[in-house]
């Protein structure tokens, strides 16, 4: 058999980057390194199943994000290794868990002017108040539907279908052209 | 004299700008209307059905007259209320609606057949021969009345659509407006405070002065000072929806002559609110009488506004009409500043007045001129004939004032009538509180403190209770009786300005039984237009209830819906426009495509590679051929990443896919796919598929690539609302996994290459589906032993991220095998010869056994999603169109997709149709086009010899039915 070499090809791999807009950018839009995402989803008559999904993650470093009722995405950074296996053990068939880390892109935009750039996509109020640090919705932006999360108070990760990636990247850009973007792969 | 400026002016840099190519200067703060009349130039456009001279009437939004178009190319915008355009320098309006010019308008000649042209005329006069309305008449009238033209270029401006989120939106900055934005920011409250206008102040821009204890600049300036107060100015609020959203317009950059390109022109908001203040403020009416839209004839708030803050006079001699003490306040600033009042004519006079000007108790009975006002004949009260004439060249009127409760009326709550006010009144309603002269009120004071009380109390209700920013007593004088037209009018007396709807017409409209407000409004067309009867729908609703008899309160409103103004399209659609239109999904494989040479296809939001053209191959077709050829003869590989891929787990997978499907699936085996067909409830097909057994409860279901939103959803439907028993877990795995599919009698060799394990036809036989490994252990994937080809083939899944790195892979293995990469074209030719079915023909109107799968319909399960229906007698008659394949008698001849089939020798009728083609290609293989098609019992006449008829494109060719395989004649796959 011939030699191939295996190339992990990111979805956001030919996305535009640079400065787009006003000067000097008061956003930078960050393609991020591919995670490791698990969705997870529950029976809907399942009780607790949220805390039996938290209490199979215990000892491992991940980030568990609603995404609608009984789902979950499971977020972990891109060389964290999980062992599935040990955490069904946990879950049992209570959980089904399901590798969808090639199925997911991830980007964050961060910024003082993130709120205002946001708000051109979402209908949910982005004010720290209404929207802590921590706390994901599921949304549209945009065109596009995406797994958005304020990590920090202007700063939102979101976490999209990858063939939805390149457009939501695109539409990005455009919200954010007022006050400037500096867009860049991380 | 006409209307000028007043020296020494104080009103900003002299900007230049143009108005029918003529350059002329305003100053800065003008609006555009501002600096027309500044200029003299009253006349401004003509009307809508009589051509008739027209100048600006007002200062606001509600301008029905002052239309005009601005800037030029793909950047005209027609209909633009000049009282509303912010003067920039360089900027250019046009006057619409004549010809030659707007001084001497041919068009005004209607204005002679004016007799013949009232109310209903089009609908009396019109009706004979038939059918010369829709080719004659209509776009001959069409071509006489009307406003400004649009352009059918590109919008290249930027538009932009956003939301926002406050506990109180209050819309209108006037007096009470911000008055009640004050209160609300010093308690905490999240404010937006909107406004149309570009300067804060509302009514208060009208007057001379400031109210002692309100000083506009202070309050301004704590405002701005607040973060939890946002003033949004330029910004219309246009429609109320649901649940305290509110739409509004902001004119970004409208008034910049060099707009920044990184900003929109216009942003459309929604804004989702808690609680809403209107402060809308109030609409001064004008009154009915002969000669009232003589350009001159001003609103006398409107005059103020143009007098007291852009020193505009309105004339040398300046009669005022007036039914309330508006005219009164005009004639005293203008007196301020030296100029003549003719005379003050007042039907009810009871305002205390003081100045030089003479009042008369009366009516003003007509006022002529040409182009402007020279004189005004008077009828003192009591009197039914002209008792004084004075020579004018403009006048003021005033009719009252009625408040603007649009916002509050779009949810189907109508206007309520109060004599106390003499108006139509916000209805009442949860989350919405009307404010100021929008609920009445008239000076400013009062409208300043009831919108600091009302909004403290709204403040103490949302837990921030504070003391009102202002307070005092909010007593208001009673208004007026109202005058809603002057009686026996000598000419002709407007309602509506912009449709050219006089006093007369609604008195026919009455007369001849069009009476109701509803029907009045269509028969006259009172109200219509851009400006939505913003001056004529109170003064309308009066004199039908005066005609009848009847109060106000019982003729009631027409209907208000959103927009309150107009806006654009461009700001409705934001930057949803031309490629933007839609999102797009790229394949994984999408580059691996584009660097084999690729041609795209949009495929809903996909784009999906059609063909791979070589060196040499100068059309699609031999491309295509080229590669149905090669798949044929030995291997190809296609991208089927964009079809739909969903995991059904949980312990009831099974039973709930042998619901959703018409055939069996409860006893498939694990490591095994099958070809499924989803119904509707209706027992239409939905979607086909295959879905494969992975594990004991784990299955992978593929969908088209059409249908995979759909088919979710439809999921989710059955696993939530019919079946909430089942324990079904649904995920969309479409994007985790690329697939390609690895067609022809090599593709094995090219596979067992890769794959780890054996694929030997006996260790892995047709129909097979398994988790693989690849590349020796480096990756995990999934191998699929289906054909939709007809020939041995394959379908590979790997993770989306190698896709790419798998599929250079095959490519270098299958060079050995000359493989080619082929597209959806290619896909379609090989279904196509092989008689498989796609959504051309499951396209809503077929069940299983239309398309030959009548056999597969399970006859044991209990139930299935439409398996009641299925067995409707419409849906099991012989005669219904079943797939047959086609082809033409003579193989050199043509035939498409759409095309009709007819019996040999019958006339091309409806009646006679036995049916259409679904799917045509030329098929390489058999040297001819062929196609599907559903025929009436079709498969019961294979060998009949049919006319194959395209009326739209004037084709027709003698075909004859046969069996839907072409490749092998017992239907069965080629594996």
């Amino acid at each position: 058999m011939p030699e191939f070499a295996l190339i992990h090809r990111k979805a956001l791999a030919t996305a535009r980057t640079g400065q787009f807009g006003a000067t000097p950018a008061a956003v930078e839009l960050i393609a991020l390194p591919e995670c490791g995402v698990l969705q997870a989803m529950a029976a809907h008559f399942a009780a607790d199943s949220e805390a039996t999904l938290h209490a199979a993650f215990k000892d491992t470093p991940v980030s568990i994000r609603r995404v609608s009722p009984y789902q979950w995405l499971v977020i972990s950074e891109p060389n964290v290794q999980v062992d599935l296996d040990s955490i069904r053990n946990v879950s049992g068939t209570r959980i089904t868990l399901l590798d969808q880390s090639h199925g997911y892109a991830p980007m964050q935009i961060s910024g003082p002017k993130v709120e205002n750039m946001l708000a051109k996509g979402t209908g949910v109020d982005l004010s720290i108040n209404q929207w802590p640090v921590g706390q994901s919705h599921q949304t549209l932006v945009g065109h596009t539907s995406a797994l958005v999360t304020r990590t920090e108070p202007t700063k939102f990760e979101l976490i999209v279908m990858r063939s939805f990636a390149g457009s939501l990247w695109d539409e990005l850009i455009t919200m954010g052209l007022e006050f400037g973007v500096n867009a860049r792969n991380g | 004299m006409s209307s000028f400026r007043l020296e020494p002016s104080t009103t900003g840099a002299e900007i230049s700008f143009t108005f029918d190519g003529k350059r002329l200067k305003g100053r800065a703060g003008d609006t555009l209307a501002a600096a027309l009349l500044a200029n003299g130039r009253q006349l401004v456009g003509r009307s809508f059905k009589y051509h008739r001279p027209r100048g600006v009437l007002t200062a606001g939004p509600a301008e029905p007259n002052a239309l005009v178009t601005i800037g030029s190319g793909a950047f005209a915008e027609p209909n633009t209320r000049a009282t509303m355009v912010e003067l920039y320098d360089g900027l250019e309006a046009r006057s619409q609606n004549c010809w030659p010019s707007v001084d001497f308008d041919i068009g005004s000649i209607n204005g002679l057949l004016a007799p013949f042209l009232g109310a209903g005329f089009y609908y009396k006069t019109f009706m004979w021969p038939k059918a010369f309305w829709e080719r004659v008449y209509e776009p001959l009238i069409r071509r006489a009345a009307g406003l400004g033209r649009a352009n059918h270029l590109p919008d290249p401006r930027r538009y932009e659509k956003t939301w926002a989120h406050c506990d109180l939106l209050i819309v209108g900055a006037g007096p009470a407006g911000l008055a009640a934005a004050l209160t609300a920011g010093r308690a905490g409250l999240k404010v937006i405070l909107a406004d149309e206008r570009f300067e804060r102040g509302g009514t208060m821009l009208n007057e001379r002065e400031e109210p002692e204890d309100f000083d506009l600049g202070e309050v301004a300036a704590e405002l701005l000072s607040l973060s939890n107060v946002r003033i949004m100015m330029r910004t219309t609020v246009v429609a109320h929806y649901d649940d305290g959203v509110f739409g509004a317009v902001e004119r970004v950059q409208k008034h910049l002559a060099q707009p920044d390109p990184n900003r929109p022109l216009e942003r459309l908001w929604r804004i989702v609110t808690r609680h809403t203040i209107l402060a809308t403020g109030a609409e001064e009416r004008p009154i009915v009488f002969a000669g009232n839209d003589l350009p001159g004839v001003m609103m006398a708030g409107a005059a103020r506004y143009y007098l007291n803050r852009r020193s505009i006079a309105p004339g040398k001699q300046t009669l005022i009409f007036t039914n309330g003490s508006s005219g009164y306040a005009l004639a005293a600033d203008m007196e301020a500043r030296g100029l003549t009042v003719a005379a003050i004519v007042d039907p009810s006079p009871s305002t205390p007045w003081a100045g030089k000007a003479h009042v008369i108790d009366g009516v003003v009975a007509s006022v002529s001129g040409g182009r402007r006002p020279t004189s005004a004949s008077v009828r003192q009260t009591g009197s039914s004939e002209t008792t004084d004439t004075f020579a004018v060249d403009s006048v003021a009127m005033s009719g009252g004032w009625s408040p603007i409760i649009h916002l509050a009326c779009q949810h189907g709550l109508k206007p309520v009538w109060s004599d106390e006010f003499a108006a139509f009144m916000a209805p009442e309603q949860g989350g919405l509180t009307v404010a100021g002269s929008a609920a009445g009120l008239s000076s400013t004071s009062a409208c300043m403190i009831d919108g600091a009380q009302k909004s403290a109390r709204i403040c103490a209700d949302l837990g921030r209770a504070i003391s009102p920013a202002f307070s005092g007593d909010t007593e208001t004088s009673k208004a007026p009786r109202p005058l809603w037209h002057v009686a026996n009018p000598t000419g002709k007396a407007f309602v509506d300005f912009q449709n050219d709807v006089t006093a007369q017409d609604l008195l026919l409209a009455e007369q001849e039984g069009y009476g109701h407000i509803e029907l009045a409004k269509r028969y006259t067309t009172n109200g219509m237009a851009t400006d939505q009867g913003k001056l004529s729908n109170v003064n309308a609703i009066g004199i039908l209830a005066e005609a009848r008899g009847l109060s106000p309160d019982t003729i009631g409103t027409t209907t208000y819906r959103p927009f309150y103004t107009p806006l654009s399209f461009g700001a409705l659609s934001g930057t949803h426009v031309g490629p933007h239109f839609a999102a797009v999904r790229r394949s994984p494989l999408h580059e691996w495509a584009r660097k084999n040479g690729a041609e795209f296809v949009e495929s809903g939001l996909w784009y999906r590679s059609s063909w791979f053209p070589r060196k040499g191959e100068t059309t699609w077709r031999q491309s295509v051929d080229r590669e149905v050829a090669t798949v044929r003869a030995s291997a190809g590989i296609c991208d089927v990443s964009t079809l739909g891929k969903i995991e059904v787990s949980g312990r009831d997978a099974a039973e709930f896919l042998n619901r959703v499907y018409c055939n069996p699936f409860a006893k498939l085996p694990v490591g095994k796919a099958r070809y499924g067909l989803m119904l509707r409830e209706d027992g239409m097909i939905l979607d086909d598929g295959t879905t494969s057994r992975l594990t004991d409860d784990t299955y992978v279901m593929t969908t088209t690539t059409a249908l995979a939103g759909p088919v979710m959803t439809h999921l989710e439907f059955c696993a939530q609302v019919h079946w909430p028993d089942l324990d079904v877990r649904l995920a969309s795995v479409s994007d985790q996994w690329a697939q390609m599919a690895i067609a022809g009698p090599r593709s094995r060799d090219i596979l067992s290459e890769i794959v780890d394990a054996d694929i030997s036809n006996e260790a892995f036989p047709y129909l097979s589906a398994r988790d693989v490994s690849l590349f020796q252990g480096a990756l995990k994937g999934r191998l699929f032993r289906i054909s939709f080809s007809g020939e041995l083939a394959f379908e590979l899944a790997v993770p989306a991220g190698f896709a790419e790195s798998v599929a250079d892979a095959i490519m270098q293995i299958g060079a050995r095998y000359d493989i080619c990469a082929y597209g959806v074209e290619a896909l379609n030719v090989l279904r196509i010869e092989a008689g498989h079915v796609t959504h051309a023909e499951i396209n809503g109107t077929v069940t299983p056994a239309d398309l030959g799968f009548a056999k597969m319909v399970s006859a044991v399960k209990p139930d299935f999603i439409g398996k009641a229906m299925l067995r409707r007698e419409g849906l099991v008659s012989q005669n219904r169109p079943q797939l047959v394949g086609i082809k033409p008698v003579d193989p050199s001849h043509v035939f498409r997709s759409g095309a009709h089939i007819l019996n040999k020798g019958a006339a091309a009728t409806l009646e006679n149709d036995q049916g259409y083609v679904t799917s045509s290609c030329y098929s390489p293989h058999l040297k001819t086009t062929i196609g599907l098609a559903l025929v009436a019992d079709g498969p019961n006449r294979h060998g009949e010899e049919v006319q194959i008829w395209n009326a739209l494109k004037d084709e027709y060719c003698v075909g004859v039915l046969c069996s839907p395989a072409f490749l092998t004649p017992d239907g069965r796959l080629n594996a």
